[in-house]
């Protein structure tokens, strides 16, 4: 009875979607085996992945954010700029979290015109976006930070697993998948064991009820992005580790390509459902597809255009397994 | 004469005009020598139209509820199939056929594109935003597929015209400009289609049992805002007589900013032409002149930001005092 | 007599110089079943809001358990044990079942962390003591009406509500469900909870209640035990007037010989099966029946909408209706139920909302203008004496009668030869339901082919010649109004399937 009710469910789907690829690209390309390719999908998850946390959960409570990696570029230039500068020694905990405070600050402000005056967050925080880039390079600076802090470029270099491959490399797993898996616990404790997390399910899937049952919608909301801020911060100071620098032209205008990944992974737009198995899988698929191109020998260029697809075909499919499921 | 202010104040569209003339004076008194010049003006009217362009294709999405974010995609995939057919049969010797199949071609993937996105809307019914999240994508990377990801370059001199040339000394991007957004005033105002647009981006239920034919609404809306792209695309193309993936791409969020400032409600509805030219022109005003100041690009992002949410709450407040 | 568990006293309240309520007492004892009733805008909604502490009373007192509140917030009417159960069941159609019970009460209980064993012992308390049963993992979405409403109560349930006030609940429940609901009602009350129901069905309120107060433009105007009222006499209290109901007198046109619209073997899925009927114009022909029994299927079947096999003849010929477009070629307009997210655009001016079916009629093929349109507009309002400043108001500044005359118009701008009414008169205050009541008649007068849906007995006894009685998707029985009463006709209706 379970196993079946597991069969039904979408993450189900998406897992075998994800094991046909592999199997389509394992035939075309035995490398995709690899150990050294498996690490290398896991390790340009991380970055994603803890976006996309951040994203579903702001996504199940009804919202949008368009502003995250804004506040990823921001914190990230504000630590590595000013720690970089003058406490380059500053630990690697500390600068995480220094960041996670900055994002988590800029969240606030984003739910502050979400909650309290209430304009639609899809345009509010194109707009915060805007102003938040634009302080970033007005004030913290315009310039790509080279000196970064030392614990930031230390962290780069640490793996967790490394193994000797065939050819005498070495294949090597980033120890920020630690950071990606603890987030990803982390949040799925948070959505589905505490009485926070389904209040912001309650949130999404009917915000009056929410207020007549007692929650506080603007508390809630508060959290929501405060929630995507500090994951933001979190990972624009790993982006600034694994490219060994801080360049506030980047991240940028990729935020539909995080959402996209999300939004794969099952969440409805409108709020109330998603969940962290989803969203992990949805940012495997894109990753793998983004991955995995040139060793199936098609030129980069196509990039763009499979991910396109792929959204299509992955919400296009979303909808009629819910129709067919509705049908019954 | 305080309630006239008061009156004033209350119309969205007399606000944007305000807002707008302040734009033009403040600009005026801080960079007189440059600003107030035929060369700046010149400037500004082969600027404008480009975003001004896609805004419209936005603006008519928004206003029908929905959202489109594929217009720079489209105006991508546009602009790069005409430089390449007019690379293919004779690159700056191109025929005057040529351009003009050129332009048909790009037309006709505008038009494609937006019966896309309205498939993917009305049979499908994938909620718009994820729709066309994903062919912003897919239309995108099928520019850089027939690219290769790389800049195609030389155009015949008549091509190049459509960017760079001009009519009686207007600029030929702002003549067709003023036509776009006069055929769009004229839609909206003027025609059924116009009138059904606003029902059923008011209330598509409503609309629906209304007899409102919803799903020619819908395609006739993402028709028009593909092949409005497609214009702005061919104009980019043709001005900088290059076409690359990467060029304009920013363009699109912006599009939806200044829809949104030019009074064009997000939940859809409501809106008017004339808002979207004074926004656009604003923008432009403020964007230009901040080039003159020699102020860096990344200011006026922020600037942009603080007028989107400040026109933003004070709408809300405007209309929450009404309730 | 029980102790009394709440005491409302002298209670007023004002929106901007409109007086919602004026000096109301009220009293309900624990475990008493008390049933509110009143026109909409009498203030019944604005009572329950203080109750529940979303609105403070401008003057006035509550007491409850004895303790005095000037005025209380939703958490302490919550804390009390006071528990609204709206009309739309306010449940989480995302949420499971046992989630939607129990939630609120963990909240109350300030759970941080959910305990799944917790939610479920809660869930399952509360289901046990209204004696019902309901798969606790199944989404909420996946319920029945009746099902969600369940939800609700055992939601109120489980955090010890002593009062449950209940917003017109029987409203889409089938005739089965509502006696469930009295059921548990009444499981409620030997529990000692005091239940308020509001409502303003006549019948029911006989059926359930053991007292009655009436409002009436933000007065009480009447309290007393249930068994010292007639329904004629709560009708007089309820709009302060006798209502004269002249039944609609059908006067055959000699000249007519085939039908204006003749249904033949109509099916559709399971929602209904070989349906065959004629229309003739200058006809109001109702059809009843209770929830579920196929009634509204058939009427948008009628207009376009559901694949259906069988055939729909228009003036003796065939008509191919395949969607709503279909339909204007044969001239059938129809007149959705819920008039606010169906008929209406709230936002926009009554112009709009006339003309918006009619568009054909005016201009040319692609353009129209706007004068047009206003004029034509402004035509209407004045002959359905629709109580609107100009044709440029807004539609949401309308009161519902008025409204549901604007949607009216909308449809006979299309000059129809068929109109379908489904519920006219749902959520319209008696006073404009007879007024509609009359424009309805007025219609049929003049020529139209009408088709009343409707399960309001008495609205399709005065307005109907002829009635259609379904059940469970098939014409149960086929009457004359003239040849029935409304008891019988109620009897027709609620006998068992």
């Amino acid at each position: 009875m379970q196993i079946k009710k597991l069969l039904k469910t979408n993450e189900f789907f998406l897992f075998m979607v994800i094991v046909l690829f592999c199997v389509v690209f394992g035939f075309i390309n035995p490398a995709f085996f690899s150990l050294g390719n498996w690490f290398d999908i896991l390790k340009s998850m991380i970055e994603t992945g803890i976006l996309a946390m951040g994203v579903l959960v702001v996504l199940i409570s009804g919202g949008f954010d368009m502003s995250f990696m804004a506040v990823a570029v921001f914190a990230m230039h504000l630590i590595c700029l000013y720690f970089g500068k003058y406490v380059n020694d500053a630990p690697l905990w500390f600068l995480l979290l220094c960041g996670m405070a900055v994002g988590m600050i800029l969240g606030v402000c984003n739910s502050f015109f979400v909650a309290k005056c209430k304009l639609p967050p899809f345009i509010v925080t194109l707009g915060t976006s805007n102003i938040i880039s634009g302080l970033c390079l007005a004030f913290i600076g315009s310039k790509q930070v080279n000196n970064i802090p030392a614990a930031l470029i230390s962290f780069s270099r640490w793996n967790v697993i490394s193994v000797e491959n065939a050819a005498g490399g070495r294949a090597n797993l980033h120890g920020g998948i630690i950071i990606l898996a603890v987030a990803a616990v982390l949040t799925t404790i948070l959505l589905s064991k505490t009485m926070l997390g389904r209040s912001i399910y309650c949130l999404g899937g009917n915000p009056f009820s929410c207020i007549r049952v007692g929650f506080q919608n603007n508390k809630i909301i508060v959290f929501v992005y405060a929630f995507m801020g500090t994951l933001a911060g979190l990972s624009g100071l790993l982006h600034a580790s694994f490219q060994r620098m801080s360049n506030p032209y980047d991240m940028v205008g990729n935020e539909l390509n995080v959402i996209a990944a999300v939004v794969i992974g099952g969440p409805r737009v409108g709020g109330g459902y998603g969940n962290t198995v989803g969203t992990i899988l949805g940012v495997l698929l894109i990753t793998m597809v983004n991955n995995s191109l040139v060793m199936l020998r098609i030129p980069t260029f196509w990039q763009k255009a499979v991910v396109g697809l792929v959204i299509i075909l992955g919400t296009a499919i979303q909808i009629f397994r819910y129709r067919a499921s509705r049908g019954k | 004469m305080r309630e006239k202010i008061h009156a004033v104040m209350d119309n969205h569209l007399a606000r944007l005009f305000l807002i707008f003339l302040s734009a033009l004076a403040v600009m005026s008194v801080l960079v007189p020598s440059t600003f107030l010049t035929a060369a700046n003006f010149r400037s500004m009217s082969v600027q404008l139209p480009e975003l001004g362009f896609l805004s419209i294709a936005a603006a008519m999405v928004l206003i029908s509820g929905g959202i489109d974010l594929s217009v720079t995609g489209t105006a991508i995939f546009a602009g790069i199939s005409s430089a390449l057919i007019l690379k293919t049969w004779g690159g700056s010797g191109a025929s005057f056929g040529v351009v003009v199949l050129a332009v048909a071609m790009a037309l006709v993937i505008g038009i494609m594109c937006g019966t896309l996105n309205a498939l993917l809307v009305t049979k499908l019914q994938i909620a718009p935003m994820l729709a066309t999240l994903g062919t912003m994508n897919l239309f995108t990377g099928l520019g850089i597929v027939l690219s290769k990801g790389t800049a195609i370059t030389g155009f015949p001199e008549v091509f190049q015209r459509i960017g760079n040339g001009s009519i009686l000394g207007i600029p030929v991007p702002l003549v067709l400009f003023v036509l776009g957004i006069s055929f769009m005033a004229f839609l909206l105002n003027r025609t059924k289609y116009g009138f059904n647009l606003y029902m059923y981006g008011t209330n598509s239920t409503a609309s629906f049992y209304s007899r409102v034919d919803n799903t020619k609404v819908v395609f006739i809306t993402y028709i028009l805002s593909g092949m409005i792209s497609s214009i702005a695309g061919i104009i980019i193309v043709s001005r900088i007589n290059t076409a690359k993936a990467d060029y304009g791409s920013s363009y699109g969020l912006q599009a939806l900013v200044v829809a949104v400032l030019g009074g064009i409600s997000p939940s859809g509805g409501s809106g008017k032409a004339l808002g979207l030219l004074y926004s656009i022109m604003t923008l432009q005003v403020i964007s230009s002149g901040f080039n003159l100041l020699h102020v860096n690009s990344f200011i006026k992002d922020l600037t942009w930001g603080v007028l989107l949410v400040v026109v933003m709450l004070w709408n809300q407040k405007r209309t929450g005092k009404k309730e | 007599m029980g102790s009394s568990f709440l005491e409302v006293k002298g209670i007023s309240k004002s929106f901007g110089g409109v007086r919602a309520l004026q000096n109301v007492d009220l009293k309900i004892e624990s475990g008493e079943i008390y049933c509110l009733m009143g026109e909409n805008g009498s203030g019944k909604s604005t009572l329950i809001k203080i109750i529940s502490g979303v609105y403070t009373p401008d003057e006035g007192e509550m007491i409850l358990n004895g303790k005095h509140y000037r005025k209380i917030t939703p958490a302490e009417s919550i804390r009390e044990g006071i528990q609204i159960i709206y009309q739309d069941f306010s449940v989480f159609p995302n949420l499971s079942v046992s989630e939607n019970i129990a939630l609120s009460a963990m909240a109350n209980d300030k759970d941080k962390i959910i305990s799944k064993k917790k939610m479920d012992r809660i869930a399952i308390s509360a289901l046990e003591r209204i004696s019902v049963s309901l798969p606790l993992e199944r989404p909420v979405e996946e319920l029945s009406v009746a099902g969600k409403q369940i939800v609700a109560i055992a939601r109120g349930i489980a955090q010890d509500a002593k009062l449950l006030v209940m917003d017109e609940p029987t409203t889409a429940l089938t005739h089965k469900e509502i006696e469930a609901l009295y059921k548990i009602v009444g499981t409620l009350k030997q529990k000692g909870i005091a239940v308020i129901f509001v409502s303003h069905k006549l019948e029911e309120v006989f059926q359930i209640s053991e007292r009655i107060a009436i409002l009436r433009n933000g007065k009480k105007v009447l309290d007393d035990k249930t068994e010292n009222f007639d329904k004629n006499s709560l009708a007089y209290h309820m709009t302060g007037r006798e209502i004269p109901s002249i039944p609609y007198e059908y006067i055959k046109d000699e000249a007519q010989t085939v039908p204006v619209m003749e249904v033949k073997n109509l099916s559709m899925g399971n929602a209904f099966e070989n349906i065959s009927f004629c229309l003739y114009s200058r006809e109001i022909l109702g059809i009843t029946g209770q929830l579920g029994c196929g009634r509204t299927e058939l009427a948008k079947a009628l207009f376009g909408i559901g694949k259906y096999t069988g055939s729909i003849w228009v003036e003796g010929r065939k008509a191919d209706i395949k969607n709503i477009l279909d339909t204007k070629k044969y001239g059938i307009g129809y007149v959705p139920e819920d008039r606010l997210s169906e008929g209406l655009f709230l936002v926009k001016p009554l112009t709009d909302n006339i003309t918006v079916s009619s568009m054909d009629s005016y201009g040319s093929r692609v353009c129209c203008g706007r004068k047009e349109l206003t004029q034509a507009a402004g035509g209407w309002l004045s002959s359905l004496s629709i109580a609107a400043e100009n044709p440029e108001v807004l539609a949401s500044d309308l009161s519902g009668g008025n409204q549901q005359r604007i949607v009216l118009a909308k449809w006979l701008a299309t000059n129809p030869k068929i109109l379908i009414l489904n519920c006219p008169t749902v959520g319209v205050d008696i006073g404009s339901k007879n007024q509609i009541h009359e424009i309805i008649k007025d219609l049929a007068r003049q020529g139209i082919g009408i088709i009343v849906i409707s399960d309001d007995i008495s609205e399709i006894l005065t307005v109907c010649n002829r009635i259609l009685l379904m059940r469970s998707g098939k014409i149960a029985k086929e009457i004359e109004s003239k040849d029935t009463t409304v008891e019988e006709l109620e009897e027709d209706l609620i006998r068992a399937e």
